[in-house]
């Protein structure tokens, strides 16, 4: 066996993580309703591809798959991160590049006084994140 | 092998799970609107102008907005309803103040109501809309000459009419409902509180209809 081969429970479990967001925010989208502002499409952007990836990883184990999907998601993380400094008020919206629709600090949901969109779109990111570093950390 | 299994079937569970809770979400959203009631708020408010029959048990509530493309285009198919019917419906007009300048025509629209030229004005607003609502150069200060044109209009009152906060009160009224509802874009029509999906002079004609005679 390729020693470099992630073990196929972490990609499985970045592939439910990357499936449920996917369903997720289509469902918030498609069928709630709530009109996505400009920040939720870029994470979207970076999302919807890994769940191709990491399905195609499980089918035909690679032992590149940390090559491919690590770049999607460093930026999609990039942009979460970005997007919840908003949400906390931290980074003023003035600065953001939401030129018409919906205002990117929108909050649509707010499940115990911290659980909004973008925050469900952060613990999705990391998790991936740290699942795919650390297990890749130790194949190599 | 078994793997692969698995990867399947998960797959296909979520994606069951996903269309089993939209329609579940869909079906309870039917009901829930269903079940407000279609005579009162957060269909119809003191405030909104009512035309038609105002006794009568078909009621058609259209969002509009007077910088809508859509609702001038539209408008024409709703005074043709309305005439056909005018003694088996009544129609409510709520606003979806989208644009830069709808808040404007809205309350122009308010005043023209105290002066019971609702209708007229409405005309005046829509036909020179390209004009006064033009996407690069918005002008709505033009309306104020072109409804010179309007015949038995007291210009001066309306103008004092006009700024009367009682506007922004009833439009913030409409914003409120508009969301409760849902109403994004223009022109939306429910009648009895159906939404009419078959946007259309035939759909709404359709839907109009099957209320009067339903029973």
């Amino acid at each position: 066996m390729n020693p470099k081969l992630l073990p196929s429970n972490i990609v499985f479990f970045c592939f439910l993580i990357a499936s449920i967001a996917t369903l997720g925010s289509l469902f918030f989208s498609e069928v709630m309703d709530f009109v996505p502002c400009s920040m939720c499409w870029y994470q979207r952007i970076f999302m919807y591809p890994l769940v191709l990836i990491f399905l195609m990883a499980l089918l035909y184990p690679d032992d590149k798959l940390f090559k491919y999907a690590m770049p999607l998601v460093l930026i999609g993380l990039f942009f979460s991160i970005y997007h919840n400094l908003l949400m906390f008020g931290i980074i003023p919206e003035s600065i953001v590049p939401c030129v018409q629709g919906v205002p990117c600090s929108t909050e649509y949901i707010n499940w115990f006084g911290f659980i909004t969109i973008p925050f469900l779109s952060l613990i999705a990111y990391v998790s991936i994140f740290l699942a795919l570093y650390i297990s890749n950390k130790k194949v190599s | 092998m078994k793997n692969k299994k698995i990867v399947f079937i998960s797959l296909i569970l979520l994606l069951a799970g996903f269309f089993a809770i939209s329609s579940f979400y869909k079906q309870s959203k039917v009901e829930e609107l269903s079940s407000m009631s279609s005579t009162g708020a957060p269909f119809i408010r003191d405030h909104s102008p009512v035309f038609g029959n105002k006794d009568s048990k078909v009621t058609v509530v259209e969002w509009l907005d007077p910088e809508c493309g859509s609702c001038r285009a539209f408008h024409p198919a709703v005074k043709k309803v309305l005439n056909e019917y005018k003694d088996e419906i009544k129609l409510v007009i709520r606003y979806v103040p989208n644009h830069t300048n709808s808040e404007y025509m809205i309350k122009i629209l308010g005043a023209a109501g105290k002066q019971n030229l609702y209708n007229e004005v409405l005309e005046v607003i829509y036909y020179y809309q390209p004009v006064w609502a033009d996407h690069k150069n918005p002008k709505p200060k033009l309306i104020w000459s072109y409804l010179e044109n309007v015949k038995g209009l007291d210009i001066a009152q309306l103008k004092e009419d006009f700024n009367d906060p009682i506007y922004i009160d009833q439009l913030n009224l409409d914003r409120i409902d508009g969301q409760t509802l849902k109403v994004r874009a223009t022109p939306e029509f429910f009648v009895n509180g159906k939404l009419l999906e078959d946007f259309s002079y035939k759909g709404l004609l359709n839907l109009v209809e099957s209320e009067i005679y339903k029973n």
